[in-house]
């Protein structure tokens, strides 16, 4: 195969722009690309040609063209620009923007010569101009011509003029000096002087242009003047043709030119030709050669056309260099005819046929080189008119984008008439030298016999269903007279009887299912007896009561009275295909239901099915895309991909979950993740793969999101001081922050592997392992206070805690895990906890004391009869009591706090302790009246100080808060697993809400009038704790002015319950 | 036996608390020595020979529970009950560790006095 996307490079056509001068170079190197014109390889022929001329003249010269009236100019015009005026940038652009400053003198010149095509000639015209950075009075003698387009009306205009403006002025100068009537006869010789001295400037440009020139008078062309260069072109001295008609002194010439020198010379228009073949005999021999021409009218001052001035260039060189690339073109021409493949070259838009090989000729088109070569292959193929590959053709030719396709069906006229072809084409691009597309290269295979092979095989497939069908039929024939029926072995089977079995026509009834016996078999009898047509489909239930479908035909036969006796027919068992039927009918809904992309394609990549959702995912209907190869929705870059899939397939296997992309009809990409798998027929052939593609595009930019937020909370994490960790739901590390690489000094793996365990310290490893497993089983948070190891050895106490991450099923996806350095805090925690435990040791001394002291007055003065000396003691000795309790609270609460609230456990008798304990109260708060009502005695296993504590706690807030101390009464309540003890008072109450925060630290409730009762609060915390502490429970049950009842339970599981 | 007939050794280094308990036990008819020091307290005991020991734990210059400790390593003064008394919280489970017979917080109620010495002299009663 030749490769399909060489470029036949024309690069002649550019030529016309090569070579030197300045013109031709501010041409070659202007950026056209947004001019009207556009690129010079685009210009029409005419006028490049009117600008090959335009440069290659010498004489001043300058061009309108098209529709914006384009300016161009050569080097010998270009010093009537002057300096600093309109040189370079006027070149390209629209006359109107170029000569503004005369746009109102010249536009109806131009539209005069554009509208008649008639030259206008002008002598000694004030046109002023712009340059030499100042308006300037210039007077010109100019000419403006038309020059013919391409539909032969006038395309543009040539200017060729020359600056009198010196003459003019000198001219004037002499006039301005004269008196009387303005004219003398010197001032007319000087006129004619200066105009002697014009003309003769005139012929002098002409002579020494480089290119040929030549003028002719008369309607018999005899030659006024020639230059070098076109006596050169011709052959010819001066003075062989000089005064002589044309065609005399050149014979040969004369059916190549005269026609159009006569035309010009009659019309007035000028005409140009471009590489145009003129014979001419040089050095006595027949030369062909080629020429870029204009031919231009000479006018006299009534307008009458006097002779013809021709300026030619030569370009036979060019024409042959042009011939030299045709060959190159002709090589890959015949490589394309040695190819075994039918191959053939359409040009243009036409679809001219330019070439083909033999074996298109013969395998193909079945046509004689001479038939088809040249012509237009529509109207060599008319038959293709309406078929698919003009439109394919042309669409090649539009877009440069090759067009394949396999086992397509053509209609080819034949002698025998149209037939039936499958072909497998090519349709390749041909590109000219600049890029635009001039061709189709047609590559065709014809597999008609290939796919025929196919489909016969298939027709046979069709033809044994049938056999087989048939053997499972049954026929039947039923006598409408007597009833009786007669019916084959098959029959009976359907029926799930013995194929020997002799059925009734009422025992076959009886099988219908009931559903279908009166709606259609009944019906379709009905219907038959006047249609003569009987055709049901219905179940029947069988012997062994499994539902079949049956599927009966059968015919009515009349008398002559048109009476009906007999109905004849089959009936067949189509279950399968009934099942089958359904389960096609429910794919194919799940299918078009579906919201994924669902298509088939064949081995060869063409698309067979195409759903719902692949239109609305790729924008192409089913209609517009089935049959065509898959390829036109995968990315160029990609096709190595599909190849890849191809493979897999062929071999059997599928491709899942492939995340790739695809493009739509809209040209935009599409993310897609695609599963394919192969399709097998019947005998487990690969005959095809289904892809299901699923849009994830939306996915593809959650992910980019998700990876975006990820990133944020990693940088944030990482900004963090505090450790922060994941793990998986197994507790096994995921991630850690940044802090903990610097914290550590390990890396990832060391981390992950063991490095967490070695950062614990040993003392908290056991403890830690045994939390961190329980909240991984139970899915509660994790909090624990540790120590780790630093990378310099040294440990510090860390608060941990891990809360796991849930999804929205509640299932947890991760544990989320902060540590935080709260050494400092601790360290501060036990020098406080030091702190109060030195504190309450030093405040105990002198409360001793003092304590003691009053005791002794006591004792010694109490028998004496001073009541107010006894009193006051009495008070003193109170006070003190709440002292040391504060102070013992205080050394409790540092205790807890810190863990090391220790109980000392032991077995007693709980109502021996709550009756020292109401004696105690009792004696000390002598004016309340504490009552105590004990259940069963009963030994508790617990620290007796401690709940000794709880109960004073609970009656000297009794006291305390029930002012007038009315009635306090203590109760002990035993339940099979607890014991529970009661003190109820009758005091100011606790509201519920103050009841959620009593047990809470420093939380004391307001007494009347907002006055608070005194101490710290922290007593039923404290109480609270403890018995927290022997698993039991505390609580308080209160109406605000009703008095309250706080209680306490200790269980009595693991005690033995003792009666004493 | 009465109150009278029983020596008891108090050795406090505070001496507002050595003259209090000093003070509530000659109430109760006992017969007080009173030392604000530990110093030579085995050769004083050897030759005093008293009841009952009550000392406080933290003395200046010497750990009451080490004092105690000598005590009962001595013949002759290891049946000598000791009552240990201190304001330090948890000092008990140490005292009695020490060989100290009873323990009494900081501070104390004049009945709880009472009645643990009367219960370390009633051992020796017997």
């Amino acid at each position: 195969m030749p490769d399909l996307n060489v470029r036949i490079s024309l690069p002649f056509e550019q030529t016309f722009l090569s070579g030197s001068g300045e013109m031709r170079q501010l041409i070659r190197e202007k950026n056209w690309t947004d001019a009207v014109l556009g690129q010079p390889a685009q210009w029409p022929q005419s006028l490049r040609t009117a600008v090959s001329i335009l440069l290659g003249s010498k004489l001043p010269m300058f061009l309108w063209w098209g529709s914006e009236l384009t300016c161009f100019y050569n080097d010998a015009y270009r010093p009537f620009l002057g300096q600093d005026g309109k040189h370079p940038q006027i070149l390209g652009m629209p006359a109107r923007d170029a000569w503004k400053e005369i746009w109102p003198v010249i536009k109806p010149l131009i539209d005069e010569v554009l509208k008649t095509g008639e030259a206008i000639w002008r002598e000694d015209q004030l046109i002023p101009i712009f340059r030499n950075g100042t308006l300037e009075d210039v007077y010109w003698t100019f000419s403006y011509s038309a020059v013919m387009d391409e539909t032969g009306n006038p395309g543009g205009v040539l200017v060729m003029c020359t600056d009198t403006t010196a003459i003019i002025k000198r001219k004037l100068l002499i006039s301005t000096g004269e008196t009387g009537d303005g004219t003398s006869l010197g001032t007319q010789l000087d006129f004619v002087n200066t105009f002697n001295e014009s003309e003769r400037k005139f012929r002098n440009t002409v002579m020494q242009a480089p290119v040929a020139i030549a003028v002719f008078r008369g309607p018999s062309f005899i030659t006024e003047t020639a230059n070098k260069i076109f006596l050169e072109m011709v052959g010819k001295s001066e003075s062989e043709l000089i005064g002589k008609p044309l065609f005399n002194i050149l014979p040969e010439v004369r059916e190549a030119v005269e026609a159009l020198m006569k035309g010009v010379f009659e019309t007035g228009i000028i005409h140009t030709i471009s590489e145009y073949l003129v014979p001419i005999n040089r050095s006595g021999k027949i030369e062909a050669t080629f020429f870029n021409a204009s031919f231009e009218s000479l006018k006299e001052a009534d307008g009458r056309v006097s002779g013809i001035i021709i300026i030619a260039s030569e370009v036979t060189h060019l024409v042959n260099a042009k011939y030299k690339l045709a060959e190159s073109e002709r090589h890959f021409k015949h490589m394309i005819m040695q190819s075994p493949i039918p191959m053939t070259i359409l040009r243009g838009r036409e679809l001219v046929i330019e070439i083909a090989n033999i074996a298109m000729y013969k395998n193909i088109w079945r046509q004689d080189e001479s038939e088809v070569l040249g012509k237009k292959i529509l109207e060599v193929f008319p038959e293709l008119e309406g078929q698919k590959f003009p439109a394919l053709l042309l669409e090649v030719l539009d877009r440069g984008v090759p067009v394949r396709e396999n086992e397509s069906v053509a209609y080819v006229q034949r002698h025998d008439g149209l037939k039936k072809f499958y072909l497998d084409f090519e349709y390749a691009p041909l590109f000219d030298a600049v890029g635009t597309v001039s061709g189709v290269m047609v590559t065709v295979n014809d597999v008609t016999e290939k796919v025929e092979s196919r489909l016969q095989l298939e027709v046979e497939e069709g033809r044994l269903r049938l056999a087989i069908e048939s053997t499972r039929l049954a026929t039947w024939d039923l006598n409408l007279l007597s009833g009786e029926i007669i019916h084959t072995g098959r029959l009976a089977e359907i029926f799930g009887y013995p194929a020997d079995a002799v059925l009734s026509h009422q025992q076959m009834r009886r099988h219908i299912h009931p559903d279908d016996l009166h709606n259609v078999v009944e019906k379709a009898f009905s219907e038959a007896l006047t249609s003569s047509i009987y055709h049901y489909e219905a179940r029947v239930i069988r012997t062994d009561n499994s539902i079949h479908w049956i599927r009966t035909n059968g015919k009515v036969i009349y008398t002559d009275e048109q009476q009906p006796t007999r109905v004849i027919g089959t009936l067949l068992d189509i279950t399968d295909d009934k099942v089958i039927q359904e389960e096609v009918s429910r794919l194919a809904a799940i299918v078009q239901s579906s919201a994924d992309a669902i298509i088939s394609k064949k081995l060869d990549g063409t698309i067979s099915t195409w759903n719902k959702a692949a239109e609305k995912m790729f924008g192409y209907t089913a209609d517009e895309i089935i049959g065509r190869p898959i390829s036109i929705l995968i990315p160029p870059e990609r096709m190595a991909e599909e190849q890849n899939i191809l493979e897999n397939i062929g071999k059997g296997r599928g491709v899942y979950s492939l995340e790739t992309k695809r493009i739509k009809k809209s040209g935009a990409e599409v993310d897609i993740s695609v599963s394919i798998s192969p399709i097998k027929d019947n005998n487990g052939k690969i005959i095809g793969a289904s892809k299901i593609a699923r849009d994830i595009t939306r996915q593809k930019q959650i992910e980019i999101q998700i990876a975006a937020s990820e990133e944020r909370f990693r940088l944030l994490a990482n900004s963090m001081a505090q450790l922060i960790w994941t793990s998986d739901i197994n507790g096994k590390m995921t991630y850690f922050n940044q802090a903990v690489y610097e914290f550590s000094g390990l890396n990832f793996e060391q981390l992950q592997t063991e490095g967490w365990l070695y950062m614990l310290h040993p003392d908290d490893k056991e403890e830690n392992a045994k939390r961190w497993q329980y909240a991984i089983d139970t899915g509660e948070d994790f909090i624990f206070e540790h120590r780790f190891k630093k990378q310099d050895g040294t440990y510090r106490w860390q608060l941990s805690r891990a809360l796991p991450q849930k999804d929205a099923a509640g299932k947890i996806q991760i544990w989320v895990g902060t540590s935080t350095d709260i050494n400092d805090i601790k360290e501060n925690e036990q020098q406080k906890d030091f702190f109060i435990s030195m504190a309450s040791h030093e405040l105990k001394t002198p409360i001793t004391s003092i304590k003691g002291y009053v005791q002794i007055l006591m004792a010694m003065y109490s028998k004496k009869g001073d009541d107010f000396l006894r009193q006051s003691l009495e008070t003193v000795n109170k006070q003190i009591i709440t002292l040391t309790t504060l102070i013992a609270d205080l050394l409790d609460m540092s205790k807890i706090k810190s863990g090391s609230l220790q109980l000392n456990m032991e077995s007693f008798c709980l109502n021996d302790l709550v009756k020292e304990t109401v004696h105690e109260i009792q004696h000390i708060e002598p004016d309340c009246s504490i009552k105590f009502i004990p259940d069963e005695d009963v030994n508790v296993y617990a620290d007796r100080g401690r709940i000794g504590q709880v109960l004073i706690n609970f009656l000297t807030n009794a006291t305390k808060y029930s002012p007038n101390c009315h009635e306090i009464t203590v109760t002990s309540k035993l339940t099979p697993n607890e014991v529970v003890v009661a003190v109820a008072d009758s005091g100011v109450g606790i509201s519920k809400a103050d009841q959620q925060k009593i047990f809470q630290r420093f939380y004391r409730v307001a007494g009347k009038d907002e006055k608070t009762f005194p101490g710290f609060g922290i007593g039923l915390f404290i109480a609270a704790e403890i018995i927290q502490r022997h698993d039991g429970n505390i609580g308080v049950e209160s109406e605000l002015g009703k008095g309250a009842v706080f209680h306490f339970s200790l269980p009595l599981n693991n005690y033995e319950k003792t009666n004493i | 036996m009465q109150n009278e007939q029983f020596h008891i050794l108090v050795i406090d280094d505070n001496a507002d608390i050595l003259f209090m308990i000093k003070a509530m036990l000659e109430m109760k008819g006992y017969k007080i020595t009173a030392r604000d020091n530990p110093e030579n307290i085995i050769v004083f005991m050897e030759a005093l020979k008293p009841d009952l020991i009550l000392m406080d734990m933290l003395l200046s210059g010497a750990d009451g529970r080490e004092v105690c400790k000598n005590f009962k390593v001595n013949k002759q003064l290891s049946n000598i009950p000791v009552i240990m008394i201190s304001a330090l919280p948890d000092a008990a489970g140490s005292c009695i560790e020490s060989g100290a017979d009873y323990f009494l917080g900081k501070p104390f109620e004049m009945k709880d006095l009472f009645h643990t010495v009367s219960t370390a002299l009633a051992t020796v009663n017997n």
